[in-house]
């Protein structure tokens, strides 16, 4: 094996890290390919002989291996079923180099996740430069997000997606036109009206999602559906106030849409979202069960089962995170103490937390007052989800939180 | 200062990233930069474990001053410590 570094290295971070790239090919054919004088900034060349590249893998430990142009014989695949038969090596970007590439792989056998085949006969006058150029950004582009799997549909996205979908609301269910307005209390037109700017804050929670999920495609595909069901519910519940002659003004929606710091654990972000969708549900399920309009009556409890499903689905992609790190499963506990143990001030939540500055704080204080009971229901569901995350049925109280964190932190 | 002051205002600095200087006990904890609950409740743990005392979960975010955290720590770290001096 003969190691090449092309071209200069000018920062250590980790968009300029050193990306090893592997030429693997006969004795004879090395000879014939010629890399080195393509200046790639921070690309580290090795050649290797295709009878040495099973050695050469072993020898490179848990480095990284970006790319390899692999100069196969017709119908042969045999280096790349070498690299793939690794499961360490999936995310390694494959290019075959041939000189027929029409015949490089039997039928049926073409699924060695091979980016493409160069016909060396062809090359354009840049060489191999494209296409260590697309390689590289293919091998960026996978991340190391050990959650992504090798197929699209291998994932909690697609697992509760149906689930999801075939429980949404339809709008047919909530008839405007038959509101009895002579059946509304004040206190309840105060909460709709709260309600709804609350919901604002669920806009830029879809912006922070993406961007703290940016590595992936599960969580922030569901984070979508998300986002668009949570639109709705400030949506649904300014076209009542409307119609009962009521405009929601919209300096409610530009307070809530400035974005919020990003998490630094996403198990953490997920559990406050458990906490706050579990509170959300109870909120409008008691509301519904208190109010005699009926109209008001349907869309509350649609909300509620929304919050309820909402909490369910970050309750699964957190324990999805949990399962696989102790790291992630304390930084959840922690988030959930602190948000189930801080209620001194008034419950938590997104929406009055990270903007004090519009009336969601004292709005959901309001609320909160308005039935003090339902926030004990939802924190007791979520004590019955962290069990579930801990596989610790003792944890049955904020103070088993706690024991739960002096125990792993300490 | 007494070795448990400064034991918490050590933990308190080294937690929240604060020049120890800059601690004092008229200084509320909510004016520190980094004391984001998150990160109080770490400052929390580590004192209890420092002490081996366990600080009620209702004080945790109820403390205003770090002369307020230091004054609790004190009462329970004697509390503790009594049965073992009698």
């Amino acid at each position: 094996m003969k190691t090449q570094l092309a071209g200069a290295v000018s920062s250590t971070g980790p968009e300029r890290a050193v990306q090893r790239v592997a030429v693997v090919a006969s004795r004879h054919e090395l000879d014939e390919l010629s890399l080195a004088e393509v200046p790639w900034p921070g690309v580290l060349v090795d050649r290797v002989t295709d009878e040495t590249f099973d050695d050469y893998l072993d020898g490179l430990g848990g480095e990284p291996l970006a790319l390899a142009l692999i100069a196969a014989a017709p119908r042969d695949p045999g280096p790349v079923r070498v690299l793939r038969s690794r499961p360490e090596r999936l995310r390694t970007r494959v290019y075959l180099l041939a000189r027929s590439p029409a015949r490089l792989l039997p039928p049926g056998e073409d699924d060695w996740d091979v980016e493409g085949t160069v016909d060396l006969d062809r090359l354009p006058a840049e060489g191999l430069a494209r296409v260590v150029e697309n390689g590289l950004r293919a091998y960026r582009a996978l991340g190391a997000n050990p959650l992504i799997a090798e197929y699209y549909l291998d994932t909690t996205y697609d697992r509760i997606f149906d689930w999801f979908e075939t429980t949404k609301w339809d709008w047919r269910e909530v008839e405007l036109s038959r509101i009895r307005r002579e059946l509304l209390t004040e206190p309840e037109i105060d909460i709709l009206q709260e309600s709804a700017i609350i919901e604002f804050g669920t806009l830029p929670g879809a912006h922070n999602f993406l961007r703290e999920w940016a590595d992936e495609y599960s969580f922030s595909s569901w984070a979508l559906s998300w986002g668009a069901e949570e639109a709705r519910h400030s949506l649904v519940q300014c076209r009542y106030l409307r119609e009962i002659g009521i405009e929601v003004r919209a300096k409610h929606a530009m307070y809530k849409r400035e974005p919020y710091p990003m998490g630094e654990n996403r198990a953490a972000t997920l559990m406050m979202n458990i906490i706050s969708e579990s509170r959300a549900a109870e909120y409008y399920k008691t509301l519904a069960r208190l109010t005699r309009e009926p109209v008001l009556r349907t869309i509350w409890r649609l909300l509620g089962r929304d919050e309820s499903r909402h909490a369910r689905a970050f309750f699964v992609f957190c324990k999805e995170l949990v399962d696989g790190s102790e790291e992630n499963a304390v930084a959840a506990v922690r988030m959930a103490y602190v948000w189930l143990a801080d209620r001194g001030r008034g419950v938590k939540h997104p929406a009055g937390f990270f903007y004090p500055h519009s009336s969601s704080t004292s709005g959901l204080r309001r609320i909160e007052q308005y039935a003090p009971v339902m926030t004990d229901a939802a924190d007791g569901k979520v004590l019955a989800m962290i069990r579930n995350l801990l596989a610790d049925e003792s944890v049955r109280s904020v103070g088993d939180l706690k024991a739960y964190l002096r125990r792993k932190v300490a | 200062m007494n070795d448990v002051t400064r034991e918490v205002y050590r933990i308190v600095g080294e937690t929240l990233r604060v020049p120890p200087a800059e601690l004092r006990p008229d200084v509320l904890i909510r004016a520190i930069p980094n004391a984001e609950s998150i990160k109080m409740l770490t400052v929390i743990l580590k004192v209890e474990r420092q002490f081996d005392i366990e600080i009620p979960d209702e004080a945790t975010f109820g403390l205003a001053t770090v002369g307020d955290f230091d004054e609790l720590v004190q009462t329970l770290a004697a509390g503790r410590a009594a049965p073992i001096g009698r």
